[in-house]
């Protein structure tokens, strides 16, 4: 018997034809997010946080043991410079010089002033804050504007020291006060 | 006798051709040949394709606070799919973090640098450039992934890559080093990351 044979000559539609990518682009997407909080930092101090200085008046009394004349303290140079993310508030508090002891009547263990800081602005003159020994405190302030971003941007003074009775003479010991500025963003 | 009947064998195949008888097989004794061999090659092939794998693009977001004081240091992993050679780009959005922080005096800023570390890995080959986010933005001048990505622009990765572990785009950043005071604000950028092929 004979029979008809077919044959299949076929070709896979998908054989050889890998074509090449189209030039097509797919696309990611990120996103990069950084927050600087309120905060303020300084350079040339004790920490990031802290800086002071100590001013030696020496010798408190005159020849006649009465206050004798001090000049006025200045950390001015002292090379802080104070950086604030925002601008700050500010405040003072300033305790009298003091020595043990208790002073009749006539004498003087405690030795007054008046504490300043003056702060470099970005803009206007500079802001000054201040308290006598005899308030103790003033503050807090926000300041005007921002910080000048330079070395001695924060300056603290004291002067006009006095004895509580003019003609007070000056009990022996030694003597020490203290000025804290605080600097709150 | 029993008659050998042989078909067209082509039912796996959807094209249409009409089977076409070529020869003649006989029964044995009834004549020559007594058997037909019939060849149907069978091969196929896979489409090039290119891409990042199915759910694995370069996404999210990377939040860090106070990075003026920390830094900042993140990995945004991706996975690639691709037969073919590639190039990736990169766009930034603002060339560096920027907050909307309005004019600011002299020694303060809203505007901070990073570096984008690109790093593809393929199947063998792997690519890996660095630019400063500044260089990114659309025209700029980083030389080596600055987006968007063509068959000749972006970073190259001369291979494939099917999925690969491995790829990642960085971002990173000291501590911001001054002499300027970063104001206090929310800063932020966006990436895009584009791929093509580049047989």
């Amino acid at each position: 018997m004979k029979v008809g044979l077919l044959t299949a000559a076929l070709v896979a539609a998908t054989i050889g034809l890998a074509g090449a990518a189209s030039a097509q682009t797919t696309t990611g997407t990120v996103n990069v997010v950084g927050t600087v909080g309120e905060k303020c930092t300084v350079t040339g101090g004790d920490s990031t946080t802290a800086f002071s200085d100590t001013f030696d008046a020496l010798e408190l009394a005159d020849t006649d043991g009465t206050l004798r004349t001090i000049a006025p303290f200045s950390t001015s140079g002292s090379g802080w410079r104070v950086h604030c993310t925002t601008i700050p508030d500010v405040s003072i508090t300033a305790s009298a010089m003091t020595t043990a002891g208790t002073a009749p009547s006539g004498y003087a263990n405690t030795v007054n002033y008046t504490a300043y800081a003056d702060f470099n602005l970005v803009a206007g003159s500079d802001q000054t804050i201040s308290t006598p020994t005899t308030v103790g405190s003033d503050g807090p302030h926000t300041l005007n504007a921002h910080l000048q971003n330079v070395n001695d941007n924060v300056v603290i003074r004291a002067e006009s020291f006095a004895t509580p009775n003019v003609g007070d003479i000056l009990m022996t010991g030694s003597y020490s006060g203290q000025i804290v500025v605080t600097i709150t963003p | 006798m029993r008659g050998l009947a042989i078909l067209c064998a082509a039912g796996f195949m959807s094209l249409a051709t009409p089977c076409v008888a070529q020869t003649t097989a006989y029964a044995p004794g009834q004549g020559s040949p007594n058997s037909i061999v019939l060849s149907v090659p069978v091969t196929a092939s896979i489409n090039n394709h290119c891409g990042f794998a199915t759910g694995a693009a370069p996404s999210g977001t990377y939040t860090q606070p106070d990075f003026d004081s920390s830094g900042l240091n993140h990995d945004f992993n991706f996975t690639l799919d691709c037969t073919l050679p590639m190039r990736v780009g990169v766009v930034s959005s603002n060339g560096g973090l920027q907050a909307s922080a309005g004019t600011l005096p002299s020694g303060y800023v809203s505007f901070a640098p990073y570096n984008v570390t690109l790093n593809l890995q393929g199947d063998v080959a792997s690519a890996n450039a660095t630019c400063a986010a500044s260089t990114l933005t659309t025209g700029s001048t980083c030389s080596t992934f600055l987006g968007p990505a063509s068959t000749t622009q972006g970073l190259k990765l001369n291979g494939a890559s099917n999925s690969a572990p491995g790829s990642y785009l960085r971002v990173t950043a000291p501590a911001y080093p001054g002499p300027d005071v970063l104001v206090a604000a929310t800063y932020s950028d966006t990436l895009v990351v584009t791929l093509s092929a580049s047989p």
